[in-house]
């Protein structure tokens, strides 16, 4: 019970390819279940497991109520203007959050789970990061990638894989925002490769950045 | 489903009590929201319609808050998003009743894009624009309603724009049920908000949408504590707008 925001990219988004539209009666259903009983019902109350508030539809009698971007009292849902209970109520938001990434499943390594390099990524750079890593691999190198479907949260083993590489190369097609949260999440070296050309990133450029940073030859 | 958009079932006999929110309400002392908040609790037992098939959906601002006073399932969202959210929800469940409240900054300026489409797809929703021609939750910046001339925390010199008329606006997007009352005149104020909600259509997209149009006074006098009336530009801001030609931006 979270907003969702889905990041695309210039390439991705202005881009045509022939894709086959799945069959939406094939997709696996996403179960609701809406609150229906008025005895105890409060709007801000929360599933101990997830923080998610009950879901109520619009037209069940007895569970009448409001929500809404000022600040609530926590299980009420009264406005509150308390200073302590905002703090509260701000920590258990990102709580919440935290908290999707139990959903998120074990982040999939191309290459060794141990090693010299990893090249971590997201978005339309998929393709340009796997054809750089694959060719260092060939190469003999030392080198893994994992190509990030979740950023907030971040996977929660994220922070484990990221430790068991000597460097992380981060190449993004902008001025280095995920490697920024990485260094800040983390506290590891990571560093970037950017270019904002408005054109998709070559693997040729980032197999060469992987072996600068590597400090040996292509 | 009805025209009006609520669905079949018997509305239990409801008073005005039994619309009102547990909340304490908070507006400026004096402010025109109270009795038009009065007047459509008042008006709510009329419709005919469960409470639990009512929907409020506000944007930001004074009159965004009213949702929270209402003993309605109730939406406060997004500045001047109200009619996005709310087509949804028409979309998603046309058998409830949706009102949408906004005011002339969330309505016409922050949200008037919004506004146009709601209007011109006839989305069948009330929309119940409060306009006290100035952006009162933010300490008193002119609105887009706000008169020429009118001195505000943000225009020290007087407005040098010409303000829009909501009700041109509404009927240039075919909006089919416009109406105008003040928070002052209660009776008039009670049919009009029974007739713009009782405004029918005769399906989803055919539906019309509704404009109620509330016009609130004073409000100025409350903002600006000291004076006396209505706001007005100095003289000398009065007599630069009376020369301008209309529309023209006063000279640097």
């Amino acid at each position: 019970m979270v907003p969702v925001i889905v990041l695309s990219d210039g390439f991705l988004a202005n881009g045509s390819e022939p894709w086959l539209i799945p069959d939406v009666t094939k997709l696996p259903p996403i179960e609701i279940t809406f609150r229906t009983e008025p005895e105890g019902f409060f709007p801000y109350l929360r599933d101990p497991a997830t923080l998610a508030r009950p879901w109520v539809r619009p037209g069940t009698p007895g569970l009448e109520h409001r929500i809404g971007g000022i600040e609530k009292q926590d299980v009420t849902g009264n406005i509150s203007y308390d200073p302590d209970n905002h703090d509260h109520m701000v920590r258990t938001r990102a709580e919440k959050v935290r908290r999707v990434g139990q959903e998120i499943p074990p982040t999939s390594i191309n290459g060794p789970a141990t090693g010299d390099l990893l090249v971590v990524g997201w978005g339309g750079t998929y393709g340009a990061i796997t054809a750089a890593v694959e060719q260092a691999q060939t190469a003999g190198k030392s080198v893994a990638s994992v190509h990030l479907r979740h950023l907030n949260p971040l996977p929660p083993d994220l922070g484990h894989i990221l430790r068991e590489y000597r460097k992380v190369l981060v190449p993004e097609i902008n001025s280095g925002q995920l490697v920024r949260v990485l260094r800040a999440e983390y506290l590891v070296d990571a560093v970037g490769f950017n270019r904002v050309r408005g054109l998709p990133l070559a693997s040729e450029e980032i197999y060469e950045a992987i072996n600068q940073l590597l400090g040996s030859k292509p | 489903m009805t025209p009006s958009g609520a669905g079949a079932k018997e509305a239990p006999k409801y008073t005005k009590k039994d619309f009102e929110s547990d909340q304490d309400v908070r507006w400026c002392p004096g402010c025109g929201d109270y009795a038009i908040l009065s007047a459509i609790q008042k008006t709510m037992p009329d419709l005919g319609i469960p409470k639990e098939d009512i929907v409020f959906i506000s944007g930001i601002g004074c009159s965004s808050r009213f949702p929270y006073y209402m003993n309605t399932y109730g939406f406060h969202t997004i500045h001047g998003r109200a009619p996005a959210i709310a087509t949804g929800l028409r979309v998603a469940r046309p058998e409830l009743k949706i009102f949408v409240v906004t005011g002339d900054g969330d309505g016409l300026s922050i949200g008037g894009n919004h506004m146009l489409h709601v209007l011109r797809r006839n989305v069948n929703l009330t929309i119940l624009l409060f306009n006290n021609r100035i952006y009162g939750l933010t300490k008193g910046q002119y609105s887009p309603t706000s008169e020429l001339g009118k001195v505000t925390k943000s225009t020290p010199v007087g407005s040098a724009d010409r303000p829009v008329n909501p009700l041109a606006f509404a009927l240039g997007c075919g909006a089919t049920f416009v109406a105008r009352t003040v928070d002052r005149n209660i009776p008039h104020m009670d049919e009009m908000l029974k007739r713009a909600a009782k405004h029918r259509g005769t399906g989803l997209h055919r539906d019309p949408p509704e404009l109620q149009r509330l016009q609130r006074s004073g409000v100025e006098r409350d903002l600006r504590p000291g004076v006396q009336g209505p706001a007005r530009a100095p003289a000398r801001a009065r007599q630069a707008s009376a020369l301008r030609p209309a529309g023209r931006p006063p000279r640097a």
